[in-house]
């Protein structure tokens, strides 16, 4: 997906492109000091490139798109999506990506159904779901419609169903 | 509880008991024979690699075979991840009670080899059997001029030639070049479809193969130069390959093979690594359907048991050390 | 050359319950299969190889090439309901895919893939039932110089998916680069770029990053905005209800022919991709729905229109039969499809190779007569699944979004079994998010992702053969130096392009600025 860029941006600074892009620049910088200091970057192959030239090649194609970003015609405008994201949605997706992990490693000690199931209702109220017997009724029903495909299909996932069964 | 017990007819509880005893009794009595009780539950079969690959056809056409000759079932469970060697630091985490098996190959062996800081030592594994193993066969076009040994060799005296395969192979053709004195550039390829298509183009002049790779090229587009294990080929497959294809041992070079081993955490008692290689032996031997299955799919039983398997495998890891540093 | 008593012998084979059963099995396994993240069709392959021992040669062909078949057009359809792709080769169908269901055009998205799907892989099956031999004598000219020039032309081709914004679009492209690099030195073997993880020694993998790029990252978006507007509630019982009437648009004839010039686009593309060794499906569908985006600017290609559908599903499905190409040419499986499908023959006996034309005729003819029938099937039975998801596709947002994100996490984890890629999706969907959040568009980064490390390991093997030589190396046939012209030439061509483009774009920002317009609603 493509946004066209805005225009100028009545916005902080810091959402614009430029700020962006010379957050990421440092960022890259940071990346490239650690792997400079590695010992492996600086070992010699047997058609004598060094193993951090190709890493070392991605990197500085990053840096120099990112102060592109910094430096180009668009540089001062700031995209849409980017005026409205607050703090609280990057907190949001980190939080609902730590969701899924959690579920994740649950489901080897707990069994799939349980953790699934939880992840599935609490999920579905949070997003809004209503009337909220919806979510609890539909939560268990779709994990267990997708516990029965991979069941059927045979294949192996992170648990077993139930804790202690098979 | 006591209920139920008083009810029971004298006659009843005497069997009862006696019965109890007697499986109390048998884990000591099945001791003495050498082997202990194992196996009594499923047993955990590791495959390094993902669903699909050849290893992967190996532990899914044996583990048919598994509940009549072992009497349990085995779970397969693929492991793949960091060259192979994320299933064997799976293997040594678990206890050495030999519920956890792995099939191994040359991959992880040479991943622990190559890297500065392996996962696992190379050395950190029992070997219960070998079931099979690689030859790595060198393959030239029909009409090059190193289509025969001699040949080659006069062309590798003149300037490196350049043989194509994956790292496995590539490291069994430097062993026999490194025996005779021969320049290569040894041109590494993580897929054999790619290597073979750069050998049929004509990019390079020789190809590193196995018997099954050989098969799809022989006669038609190349010659076997020389099999470089110290193992023959199977005769139906040397028939197709042209017939009398020359052994490594025929000009006086030690061949080397790449074998699949099977096997254990390094602590695992010896009485059950060695229970378990005889009944795979008697699976994948004495059996009529699992051999057959194998023959199929075009690969082939080369069985050595225990202790025998384990005792080459340290003699193996040092002779591909070895291999690997020809191809640096 | 043509033996009619073999293909008569052939089709008795193949017209028989038995092998229609087994195709129909393999095509309904393969569609299903293929719809669900993370399982693609070597995973199917593999799951169903014990059941082909005990299958006779044309029920085992039938299972293998039904489930191929199925499960490429199968990706399709989560991709398209869900912005979910159900394998790496249907990523390039969420952009217009997703789009048209958003716009509430899911069935006709669907149908427009089920069918570019079909005709291209059957006309690319024609043409490798005609051309085998050619294709295959072709395909060798190309040894790693000329593997490295063409990897520079599909680069220099992408430019088209970097978008409006150019400087986001080589960004997207240069992480790919980058993340390209973690794992292994394609030379030496030793890892590097791995920060110290063991597990990163195999690089990260194609699929859990597509799902999280492409899913997740749509998953958390959505959540996101769910988030601002939850405070209502959502009252669902009246979306419920639609789910069961039957009132979205179809596909006509007349807007079927309309796509031609993408599908013969994606079945040129496809072709081509599928019969070299080593590229893939995923490739051809990203490259095809590229250069239709470039070629057929008045399309508007990527803001949700059917070309785009069908230039990258039958960029995919045209792989299906030339990646038979080498295998039935010279023995050299040309992916892991056709790795098990050769192993399907030599389980009966056949080993592929070039006498298999002489000694197996009836076989070959088989296989060609399977290659057409499961396009047939996949008609038929594609239909009934697509519609069932195209139904999926429209249950309320706050069930669909933990349903998916709950798919994509058990998806990447099934498609290995190895835990770690759950960790790679979950961490691509944050950083796919972000991307999304800041315009910088997927396309590229997977496309570089991909292409970059073959561009490496093919330059580095041909300067290794010629001794250390880079002009010798690299220069070293007159198709190598057409296929460097070629790249030039397509940079000049869309530099040129871009610039009228931006000249155009200009004068509209004037003419905007004058008028003091400051929204977005042209777009």
């Amino acid at each position: 997906m493509q946004h066209k860029p805005g225009h100028r941006a009545p916005a902080g600074w810091w959402r614009t492109n430029q700020a962006v892009g010379l957050l990421i620049a440092i960022g890259v910088i940071l990346l490239f000091a650690y792997l400079w200091q590695q010992d492996w970057f600086h070992r010699e192959q047997r058609d004598g490139f060094i193993l951090g030239f190709f890493p070392g090649l991605g990197l500085a194609a990053m840096l120099i798109t990112a102060l592109a970003l910094a430096v180009d015609r668009w540089r001062h405008t700031a995209v849409e999506e980017m005026q409205s994201l607050g703090w609280r949605d990057l907190l949001w997706s980190v939080a609902l990506s730590a969701a899924a992990l959690a579920m994740y490693s649950l489901m080897e000690p707990l069994g799939m159904l349980l953790p699934m199931a939880a992840f599935l209702g609490l999920m579905m109220l949070l997003l809004g779901l209503r009337p909220w017997y919806l979510a609890l009724a539909l939560a268990p029903a779709i994990s267990l419609i997708i516990l029965t495909v991979f069941a059927l299909l045979g294949i192996r996932l992170p648990g077993a169903f139930l804790p202690l069964l098979i | 509880m006591s209920a139920i017990s008083n009810s029971l007819t004298p006659l009843l509880r005497t069997t009862l008991l006696t019965l109890t005893a007697f499986a109390l009794a048998l884990p000591a009595i099945a001791q003495a024979d050498g082997h202990g009780d194992w196996p009594e539950r499923d047993i955990d079969f590791i495959i390094p690699f993902g669903a699909g690959g050849g290893s992967d056809a190996w532990a899914r056409t044996i583990s048919t075979g598994a509940q009549e000759h072992f009497g349990v079932g085995w779970n397969l469970q693929n492991r793949p991840g960091a060259g192979a060697t994320l299933a064997w630091e799976y293997l040594l985490d678990q206890p050495a009670d030999g519920y956890t098996v792995m099939l191994s190959s040359p991959t992880p062996v040479m991943t622990a080899l190559m890297e500065d800081d392996p996962l696992v030592d190379p050395l950190d594994f029992k070997a219960a059997a070998y079931i099979s193993a690689f030859r790595s066969l060198i393959v030239a076009g029909t009409d090059s001029p190193m289509a025969d040994w001699e040949g080659l060799k006069a062309e590798a005296e003149d300037g490196p030639v350049v043989i194509a395969g994956t790292n496995a192979l590539l490291a069994g053709v430097a062993n026999i070049f490194d025996q005779a004195g021969l320049d290569a550039v040894y041109v590494p390829y993580s897929s054999t479809g790619e290597a073979v298509s750069d050998f049929l183009g004509g990019h390079v002049d020789l190809l590193a193969a196995t018997a099954s790779t050989a098969l799809g090229i022989v006669p038609e587009n190349g010659t076997v130069v020389m099999n470089t294990s110290d193992i023959a080929l199977p005769e139906d497959v040397e028939e197709q390959l042209g017939g009398n294809v020359p052994i490594a041992a025929d000009f006086g070079y030690d061949g080397m093979r790449f074998p699949r081993p099977i096997g254990f955490h390094p602590d695992t008692p010896d009485e059950i690594v060695a229970e378990f290689s005889r009944r795979l032996e008697t699976l994948l031997t004495e059996d009529e359907s699992v051999p057959a299955m194998l023959d199929r799919m075009g690969e082939e039983v080369i069985f050595l048991g225990f202790p025998e398997a384990n005792e080459d495998y340290a003699r193996l890891v040092e002779r591909m050390r070895n291999a690997i540093e020809l191809l640096e | 050359m043509f033996q009619p008593d073999a293909f008569i012998e052939a089709l008795y084979l193949v017209l028989n319950w038995n092998t229609l059963m087994w195709l129909t099995i393999g095509v309904f396994v393969g569609v299903g299969l293929g719809a669900i993240p993370g399982l693609t069709t070597s995973t199917g392959v593999a799951l169903m190889l014990p059941l082909t021992f005990t299958l006779d040669i044309t029920g085992a062909l039938g299972l293998v090439i039904g489930l191929y078949k199925g499960a490429l057009f199968g990706g399709s359809i989560s991709a398209i309901s869900f912005a979910t792709p159900g394998a790496p080769d249907s990523a390039a169908t969420v952009f217009d895919g997703y789009r048209m269901t958003q716009k509430g055009q899911g069935r006709k998205a669907l149908l427009t893939s089920l069918y570019s799907s079909v005709t291209a892989d059957s006309l690319s099956d024609v043409l490798v039932i005609l051309i085998a031999p050619m294709m295959a004598l072709a395909a060798l000219q190309f040894g790693p110089a000329e593997r490295t020039w063409l990897m520079v032309v599909a680069i220099a081709l992408l430019g088209a998916l970097s978008g409006k914004h150019v400087a986001k679009g080589l960004f997207a492209a240069a992480i790919g680069l980058y993340i390209g690099t973690i794992g292994s030195d394609p030379m030496g073997g030793a890892s590097r770029n791995t920060f110290g993880l063991a597990w990163l020694r195999d690089g990260i993998s194609l699929v859990p990053l597509i799902i999280g790029l492409f899913a997740m990252s749509r998953m958390l978006e959505q959540a996101v905005e769910l988030l601002h507007e939850s405070r209502l509630g959502h009252k669902v019982e009246r979306r419920m209800n639609d789910l069961f009437s039957n009132k979205e648009d179809g596909l006509t004839f007349r807007e079927y022919l309309s796509n031609w010039r993408e599908m013969g686009i994606g079945l040129g593309v496809g072709s081509f991709v599928g019969m070299l060794p080593g590229l893939g499906a995923t490739v051809a569908s990203f490259l095809s729905y590229g250069i239709a985006k470039r070629v057929l600017p008045h399309k508007k290609i990527g803001t949700g229109v059917m070309g785009g559908v069908a230039a990258a599903e039958s960029g995919n499905n045209a792989t299906a039969g030339p990646t038979l190409v080498p295998l039935l040419a010279f023995g050299i499986p040309g992916s892991a499809t056709a790795a098990l499908i050769g192993g399907a023959l030599m389980l009966q006996g056949i080993t592929p190779s070039p006498r298999m034309f002489e000694l197996h005729a009836d076989v070959i003819y088989a296989l060609f007569t399977i290659l057409i029938l499961a396009n047939l099937f996949n008609l038929v039975i594609g239909r009934g699944f697509a519609f069932f998801y195209a139904k999926l596709g429209g249950l309320p947002k706050p069930v669909l979004v933990p349903t998916i994100m709950v798919l994509a996490v058990i998806g990447s984890f099934a498609t290995q079994g190895n835990p770690y890629d759950v960790g790679v999706m979950l961490f691509f969907g944050f950083i796919g998010f972000f991307m999304r959040r800041f315009g910088i568009p997927e396309a590229p980064l997977i496309i570089t992702f991909l292409i970059a490390p073959m561009l490496e390991e093919s330059m580095r093997r041909a300067v290794l053969i010629s001794g250390g030589d880079w002009l010798g190396g690299l220069f070293n046939s007159p198709l190598s130096l057409i296929l460097m012209g070629l790249a030039v030439l397509v940079l000049v061509l869309s530099y040129r392009m871009r610039f009228s483009e931006r000249l155009e774009a200009m004068a509209h920002e004037e003419e905007e600025e004058s008028r003091g317009a400051n929204s977005e609603s042209h777009r």
